[in-house]
């Protein structure tokens, strides 16, 4: 590792683009002993596995147990939080022999990796059988009962807590007698809409729990986030204590942020970030550094799979790739492989952030900024080993947001992650599982539901009663309808069943890989290049019914691109207000995404060879929104505010040509009003703005060259100034949405429209919630808009950025002036005064 | 404040019915139970339970059993597995049934009725608990524990996977211990499979009263179907009448119930001397009491279902039961003869038993391979991959044994 890390340093090539070289020093392990109260057998088994004695947070986690508090533990990936959960727990089960445990875990994998854990610490505990098993929607029915009636350490998931065992509770009644902790691992994953969803599945839990007399205490672990007490606090209605000082040692850390050389240091154009990792990866490998490369995308992962494995034939390197769409088995073996350290390199999604348990890497390459600081730290964190140097390179993209980081590291390093949100006591979420907590177990008037407001409580078993749902009598509200209510509610808002993809061999189908429903049609159209573990497929069909992928194996030099349309209409317009600037609507809309044909596109060069058309059917989502428009008056008055610098920018070596071909091929005929051009040169435009693309050749191609006369030039550039604008306004209200409705990021989606049919052609922001039907977010923000731009306006002020960045509207615009005077100026017509700009 | 959240569910999307429409306070013109039927309110140390009592004579008919039949249960008690039934006096054994507010199972179904039925020395007695209203479950399962508490035997109609896990789950949930853990039971509906499975398609109770028992309800009877549906409107309206028809679906239930096991009791018990036992019964009779271990008893069930006449396929398949029985008992002539039968009259596998049969037993292998030849002629041209199987497997027989053949030819 030391020398090549000094290679890099030395090397013309590789050390001047590093822009930043963070190094954190290695640490001690903070060692203590074993605590007295532990039991001996249990300490005897630790300590065959060559364990002697405890990191200390492991210890604080242990004290914080015996003195009966909910903790979370929030220390960085490998510090050893499996063992802060199972030492108590086994101590428990050891000393009493009656204690249970129920362990939540977000996906089967990682319970089955954690069973697997498990396993080896019980085998080694002399003289005792402690029964341990995974119960989930896998378990054939045969193994249930005997899992209900013998098993004290259940290893499960949300889900199946929720519909298989809470409702059927009485069947686990000597399992909840003796109920001792809840664990939850990864609670970050629990947030949003689908934390909401989980938040109510525990309060049902604990009521359960409490009619048997049991009242667990919950130990949780975290991913970094900005509020793991108060997050972990809300999921499970209790005081929580939070441990974050991690004990564990580490060797010397080093994050880098490497930018990619400049092609053209007047263009400003830089390399290929995908073949930046390719190349930093061959000295990687030349080395022996065992790494994982993070692409942000399903397909960056195959394409930087495909290039490494053509760069490493022969070198007898191993390498994999790792992603959703994998069958479970490959990706099993793929986690092995890194384990054992007999794979040297994997390329992954995000999909390998997730805790499953692969050791430790020595190097990590992020292809791409994740997009979130918790992200970045997740994936950076999977490197690092005990001692010895270890490795994270962020290499950034020539996305706006990548080169932002690249001049101002220290939103990365001085920021806290995102935090996480949800809102239990959501109308539509808590209506559902009053249902099911009705189910199981009668309510009393009176009774309390987690920390829901007693009179909202009764009003909606009101309403319950009122639909025949519930029989109130003698003070008591009991389930009357033939319905299992749990069914008709799912945690996670995921419609189909997965696509199989399979290809024939030897005369047989067989199934490599899936895809899910969304990304069917854009990632497996018919007559898509498509790739998978590094290899090139073509597809020849995709049925919709059956939900299958046909493949063929092909050597093709292109790949291709779906080309999508997204359209929003107006369903429904509900409630709508004059504002300031212009007018706030909310009502239902329909959002359409189809795929409308395709790009081939060479491998190398990267220039679009050609584009065909394709019948795919619409995938549509019918929600709710809240949306913005500005009125005539002030899109006017924008319109004469001046400023509007532009650049003299070079468009490089062939734009000269290009653009006589341009002019030629609309036969210097203006493409919007048709004016012939007269005194005046035409203008040509880059359709796609420049600065998006890695090389002259990939903008300046024909396809992204469009002819304008002057008047209508700058009225799309205002449109595109008014984009900006816009834009910005939109990226900062979605910022403050999720806090304010406590919900995630991915919740809601926002969307920009100079022209937007949703209010008669006017400049619009829309806010639409992700699930189909909503669940009352926007029309929250619908209630809340004088806030929200107020509020939007202090953030904006206050941000000490010149041109906009991640934190307020987004990073800068492609001319360099960023969206945030835009916004601004938006912002102060829609607060009705001016503003100024600090 | 009621209003306003309505409307804001509605605007999310969620479907409610026409507000306005007010939970059912029991109006006075509704009757009361006690007004429709003839019961009382028995105390429990939690409260009253509200208990309808009807009382047979001995004499009573159920169809075309009578309730004054003396059984002995040995049959019974074997084929249940319940060895403590077979000394079981009749008054030790109950038998329940429960209405319930749903199918749904897990532990928002409950029941609002048991009917418990048993015999007392001045004939039979039908005791139905009531739950007036569901926040009194806890006397309504506290009556029905201590009245079930001196009884050994329950017995049920599809118990097992319903009435008594339901039961279990009420009595887990109102914190009382149940009654059943101590009881053995027998669930006649899979006694009816085993006797009636190729005779009668349904097997629901209602269809047993009818072809086996021969008894005919009168238009009282609400189908049960509908029970779950009258309880809910009880509790919303307070109108008691419809009941009525649900106290008699019950009662009938428990009656049948009670004559189905006299009646099955007494077929397994006596199926030699009765005369109007179907043939397909004694068939099925037959090959329970191979299972139980009475050999000589099933082979002469199955002579007598022979020849009283099957039909043709169970017929067949019940001589190739037949011979296999003769075979287990080393009757090996008795098993040729019957095999051959059936072989003759085209059974399949009754072939190969004899081809199997020539081959090892007795070494002949010319006879052995022309009844496996005969096998491959009658297996049907459109082959089911059971078939495909038997076939290839058929294949391999005959080359198998041409090959002996051969080489005792040449030897000779």
């Amino acid at each position: 590792m030391e020398a090549l890390i000094n290679f890099w340093k030395n090397d013309p090539t590789v050390g001047e683009n590093i822009v930043v070289w963070e190094k954190e020093p290695a640490r001690n392990a903070d060692r203590v002993p074993f605590p007295p109260d532990m039991d001996g057998r249990l300490v005897s088994a630790i300590k065959k596995l060559g364990i002697d004695g405890l990191y200390l947070h492991q210890l604080r986690a242990w004290e914080a147990v015996q003195a009966k508090k909910h903790l979370v533990i929030a220390t960085g990936t490998a510090s050893g939080k499996t063992l802060c959960y199972n030492l108590p727990v086994l101590d428990s089960v050891i000393k009493s022999g009656l204690s249970t445990a129920l362990y939540l875990f977000p996906t089967r994998a990682l319970a089955a990796d954690q069973k697997n854990q498990l396993d080896l610490l019980i085998k080694n505990i002399d003289h005792t059988v402690i029964p341990s098993a995974v119960y989930d929607g896998d378990t054939s029915q045969s193994n249930r009962k005997e899992i209900r009636q013998k098993t004290r350490l259940l290893l499960s998931n949300p889900d199946m807590l929720h519909i298989g065992i809470l409702p059927h509770h009485t069947r686990w009644n000597d399992f909840l007698r003796n109920l001792r902790f809840v664990i939850i691992d990864e609670v970050h994953t629990y947030r949003g809409v689908f934390g909401s969803h989980v938040a109510n599945v525990i309060r049902r839990l604990k009521r359960v729990a409490g009619f048997y007399g049991s009242s667990p205490l919950f130990i949780m672990t975290s991913a970094t986030i900005a509020n793991p007490a108060e997050h972990a606090s809300r999921l499970v209605d209790e005081a929580v204590t939070v441990i974050d000082q991690d004990g564990s040692p580490r060797g010397t850390r080093n994050f880098l942020i490497y930018n990619p050389p400049l092609v053209d240091k007047k263009l400003g154009l830089r390399r290929n970030a995908g073949a930046e990792a390719v190349r930093l990866a061959s000295d990687l490998l030349h080395y022996r550094i065992q790494t994982i490369i993070f692409g942000q995308s399903r397909r960056t992962v195959e394409i930087l799979l495909m290039s490494l494995r053509t760069q490493q034939a022969g070198s007898g390197r191993i390498l994999a790739g790792y992603r959703s769409g994998y069958l479970p088995q490959e990706r099993r073996q793929v986690e092995q492989g890194l384990r054992s350290g007999d794979t040297d390199l994997v390329v992954a999604t995000n999909a390998l952030e997730l805790g499953v348990d692969i050791g430790s890497m020595d190097a990590v390459v992020l292809v791409g900024y994740p997009g979130t600081i918790a992200s970045t730290r997740q994936q950076a964190g999977r490197a690092g080993r005990r001692s010895g140097s270890s490795l994270a390179i962020l290499i950034a993209s020539a996305n706006p947001l990548d080169q932002y980081l690249v001049k101002h590291p220290n939103y990365l390093f001085g920021n806290s992650p995102e935090k996480a949100l949800i809102n239990a006591d959501n109308l539509l979420i808590l209506l559902n599982h009053l249902k099911c907590a009705c189910f199981e177990l009668p309510l009393m008037a009176g009774d309390r539901y987690g920390s829901v407001d007693p009179s909202l409580l009764e009003d909606i078993l009101q309403i319950l009663v009122e639909e025949g749902l519930l029989h109130f009598s003698g003070g008591r509200y009991s389930w009357l309808a033939d319905q299992y209510p749990a069914a008709q509610v799912s945690l996670r808002s995921i419609s189909a069943a997965p696509f199989l993809i399979q290809t024939y061999q030897e005369g047989k189908s067989v199934t490599i890989g899936e895809v899910d429903a969304e990304s069917a049609a854009w990632m497996t159209h018919p007559e898509a290049v498509y790739l998978h573990a590094g290899e090139m497929y073509r597809v020849l069909k995709l049925d919709f019914d059956k939900g299958i992928v046909e493949l063929e194996a092909v050597n093709v030099d292109y790949f291709t691109e779906a080309v999508k349309k997204v359209t929003i209409q107006k369903i429904d317009i509900l409630r709508q207000e004059s504002v300031p600037g212009g007018m706030i609507f909310y009502g239902e809309i329909l959002v359409t995404s189809q795929v409308v044909g395709y790009r081939m596109i060479d491998w190398q060069n990267h220039q679009v060879l050609g584009e065909r058309p394709l019948e795919m059917p619409p995938s549509q989502l019918q929600t709710m929104a809240y949306w913005l428009a500005l009125d005539s008056t002030t899109v006017d008055r924008l319109r004469e505010m001046d400023a509007w610098r532009n650049d003299t920018l070079q468009y490089g070596v062939n734009w000269k040509s290009q653009r006589e071909l341009a002019l030629q091929r609309d036969r210097y005929t203006c493409q919007v009003c048709g004016a012939a051009e007269r005194d005046i040169p035409h203008h040509v435009h880059h359709i796609k703005p420049f600065r998006t693309f890695s090389s002259p050749i990939e903008a300046n191609d024909i396809g992204n060259l469009i002819t304008l006369c002057p008047a209508c030039h700058h009225k799309v550039e205002l449109a595109v100034r008014m984009k900006s604008g816009l834009s910005g306004l939109g990226y900062v209200i979605h910022n403050l949405s999720s806090l304010f409705l406590m919900c995630d990021s991915s919740d809601m989606e926002y969307n920009v429209d100079p022209q937007s049919s949703l209010a008669d052609g006017k400049p619009t922001v829309v806010l639409f919630e992700r699930i189909a039907g909503g669940i009352g977010l926007a029309e929250s923000l619908f209630d809340k808009h004088q806030t929200l731009i107020e509020e939007s306006i202090h953030l904006v002020q206050e941000c000490h950025c010149i041109d906009g960045c991640p934190s307020c509207v987004g990073p800068a615009g492609e001319n360099g002036i960023g969206g945030k005077q835009e916004t601004l100026a938006l912002l102060s017509f829609l607060i009705g005064e001016r503003i100024a700009d600090e | 404040m009621n209003e306003s959240l309505r409307e804001k569910l509605k605007s999310l999307g969620v479907q409610l019915g026409a507000s306005g429409i007010k939970p059912g306070k029991p109006k006075n013109t509704g009757k009361k139970i006690e007004q429709i039927i003839d019961g009382n309110d028995i105390q429990t140390p939690f409260g009253n339970v509200f208990v309808a009592i009807s009382d047979y004579p001995p004499s009573y008919q159920h169809g075309k059993v009578r309730f004054d039949r003396c059984v002995r249960l040995k049959w019974l008690a074997a084929w249940g597995k319940t060895p403590g039934l077979e000394q079981n006096r009749l008054e030790e054994i109950v038998f329940l049934d429960t209405e319930t507010s749903g199918l749904a199972g897990g532990a928002g179904t409950f029941a609002f009725m048991a009917g418990v039925g048993s015999f007392t020395n001045t004939g039979f007695q039908v005791r139905q608990f009531f739950l007036r209203d569901p926040s009194q479950e806890l006397p309504f399962l506290a009556g029905l524990l201590s009245y079930l508490h001196p009884f050994k035997t329950v017995v049920t109609f599809n118990g097992k996977s319903f009435d008594i896990p339901l039961m279990n789950n009420r009595y887990i949930l109102s914190r009382l211990g149940t009654p059943f853990d101590n009881m053995e039971h027998i669930d006649l509906l899979h006694l009816a499979r085993r006797l009636w499975r190729n005779r009668l398609e349904k097997r629901a109770l209602g269809d047993l009263e009818r072809e086996i028992l021969n008894f005919r309800r009168t238009q009282e009877e609400v189908p049960g179907w509908l029970v779950p549906q009258y309880y809910v409107d009880y509790l919303k309206s307070g109108d008691a009448q419809p009941l009525e028809g649900v106290f008699y679906h019950n009662a009938v239930d428990i009656l049948s119930l009670a004559g189905l096991f006299l009646f099955t009791a007494e077929l397994l018990e006596e199926p030699f001397s009765a005369s109007d036992i179907h043939s397909l019964d004694l068939a099925a009779i037959a090959q329970l009491y191979q299972e139980l271990g009475d050999l000589e008893g099933a082979v002469q069930l199955y002579e007598k279902s022979i020849a009283q006449g099957l039909p043709h396929s169970f017929f067949l398949k019940t001589l190739h039961t037949y011979g296999h029985l003769h075979r287990k008992r080393g009757e090996f002539e008795a098993a040729i003869r019957v095999w051959e039968r059936a072989a003759n009259e085209g059974m399949v596998d009754s072939c190969i038993e004899l081809a199997k049969y020539y081959e090892h037993t007795c070494r002949d292998h010319l006879t052995a391979v022309s009844w496996a030849e005969k096998a491959l002629t009658i297996l049907p041209n459109v082959e089911s991959s059971q078939d495909r199987i038997t076939r290839d497997e058929l294949i391999h027989r005959i080359c198998r044994l041409r090959g002996k053949i051969q080489k005792q030819e040449s030897r000779s």
